[in-house]
């Protein structure tokens, strides 16, 4: 299995996957230094302490940014198998294609943490350059990175299986997009809802990350067995 | 003109139909529903002018540009998985008329969506019965100026489309240069300026010309001239090696 994890590495190489994961907090990063470059004041002059209001500028982008973030990555590693007929290569080693299914989720799943520790990052680099103060609320960057990214396991899992049962990239990449544009608004129930369930401000109503953060790892790691399971069984059409 | 109307009919029969009419009926649906849903009472303005702007942001931000590229992408995808450039290019018609088919099926599927998101938003409006009336015009002059907005935009992509056997890179361009442009549109200066922020812009309802003030002509313009030359050139020159 850790071989397995090191040649999906060695693949990764010269894609877009590394430049895919900083396009992201660094679109944070720029977004949030021209909307505090533009009105600090006013926006610091409300009744919340300062990490509030970073947090919830940041709100308004970070779960979006997730969920399609999420979905890209899904589809970039199940299109290496697909491009290049790489399937029949994988496929003929004499691994269970459980594992090799497996191996395609714990990858995405690193993938996702790398992309949590950048946030992190992000945070603590936005709390520096816009100057606000101290104490340096460090937990606080280490929960903004880590749940929401936490939160988005389910969708990251399910489309990495619509991703890798459909050979066409626009299918699984459009469902991925509309679905984080409309999935998540009517109810909070749905996985597209989990990331901003899952950020830790009061402000918002109806979120609460000490549920949705499990729950999101949880339906996660059920989506990824489930996914593994039915690739198991399932005929798949080299190209 | 016959060339061009068979060349038309290849692309046509080349591409993956129920994809594309799936992809025009599902988008505007559900930029339309919430904007309707939505409780618009607690303002004095026109109800169903607040609700359409709603519906335009919903629709404009991120949906409508992506669909372009999705377009873009499929357009060449037939040739990108069957090495089906060099079939295509061996055939006794200039490299230009290809492009031009290409360029014209492209042209016909944004202006269906526009289509399409009107007519959701009327058929809602009629379900839902709001009560306000909103004046045709400004809605069919917002989906016109949206469609001519986005050329630039459409250029591109079928450019980048052409480029990249991969599906997954041009989108990911797409998606992370598209999320920005809601700040861009909050910027006058640069937001006219910016192809992912030019549906938004023009699609907001306005009582000017088509293409008014919120986005300028000009732009518009240049920006199909070098999207649309530069791929054109592209296009016609490049050794087709795929």
């Amino acid at each position: 299995m850790i071989r397995l994890l090191a040649a999906e590495r060695l693949k990764m190489k010269g894609t877009w996957i590394p430049i895919l994961l900083f396009l992201g907090p660094i679109g944070l990063i720029l977004a949030m230094m021209v909307d505090f470059g533009l009105r600090k004041e006013y926006l610091l002059q409300q009744n919340t302490d300062n990490w509030t209001v970073l947090i919830g500028e940041a709100s308004m982008l970070l779960p979006l940014m997730i969920l399609l973030g999420a979905t890209l990555l899904a589809s970039l590693l199940a299109e290496m198998e697909h491009q290049a007929s790489a399937w029949k290569h994988t496929l003929a080693l004499p691994l269970s294609r459980f594992k090799i299914y497996g191996s395609k989720g714990i990858q995405l799943i690193g993938l996702l943490i790398i992309v949590a520790i950048l946030l992190v990052l992000s945070f603590a680099f936005l709390w520096f350059w816009i100057d606000l103060g101290k104490p340096v609320p460090w937990d606080q960057f280490l929960k903004a990175g880590f749940y929401p990214v936490l939160a988005v396991l389910p969708v990251a899992m399910l489309q990495l299986w619509l991703s890798i049962i459909i050979r066409n990239q626009a299918l699984p990449i459009f469902i991925g997009v509309v679905c984080s544009l409309f999935g998540g608004i009517h109810t909070k129930w749905l996985p597209w809802a989990y990331p901003i369930n899952a950020i830790p401000i009061d402000s918002l109503e109806k979120n609460n990350p000490a549920f949705w953060v499990p729950v999101g790892i949880g339906l996660g790691l059920l989506l990824l067995i489930l996914g593994a399971l039915d690739f198991s069984r399932r005929e798949v059409k080299g190209g | 003109m016959t060339v061009f109307l068979r060349l038309v009919s290849n692309e046509w029969i080349k591409l993956q139909k129920w994809l594309v009419l799936v992809l025009l009926v599902v988008g505007p649906i559900f930029s339309v529903i919430p904007s309707l849903t939505m409780d618009h009472s607690s303002t004095e303005a026109n109800q169903l002018l607040m609700a359409y702007s709603t519906a335009v942001l919903q629709y404009a931000w991120i949906f409508f540009p992506i669909l372009t590229g999705v377009f873009a992408a499929l357009i060449c995808r037939y040739e990108h998985i069957n090495g089906g450039w060099k079939q295509l290019l061996v055939q006794p018609v200039s490299r230009s008329q290809i492009y031009l088919a290409k360029v014209f099926l492209l042209l016909l599927f944004t202006a269906t969506s526009q289509i399409f998101f009107v007519s959701a938003f009327l058929v809602g409006t009629w379900w839902y019965g709001i009560g306000d009336s909103i004046s045709w015009e400004i809605i069919i002059r917002s989906a016109i100026s949206g469609w001519l907005a986005v050329l630039p935009l459409a250029a591109l992509q079928l450019w980048i489309s052409f480029l990249w056997r991969s599906f997954g890179v041009p989108f990911a361009i797409n998606i992370a240069l598209a999320l920005p442009s809601i700040l861009a549109a909050q910027s006058e200066t640069f937001g006219p300026y910016y192809p992912w922020a030019q549906p938004m812009l023009a699609m907001v309802p306005s009582e000017g010309d088509i293409l008014d003030a919120s986005i300028k002509v000009w732009v518009i313009l240049v920006g199909i001239l070098i999207a649309g030359i530069g791929g054109w050139l592209h296009f016609i020159r490049r050794d087709m090696e795929w």
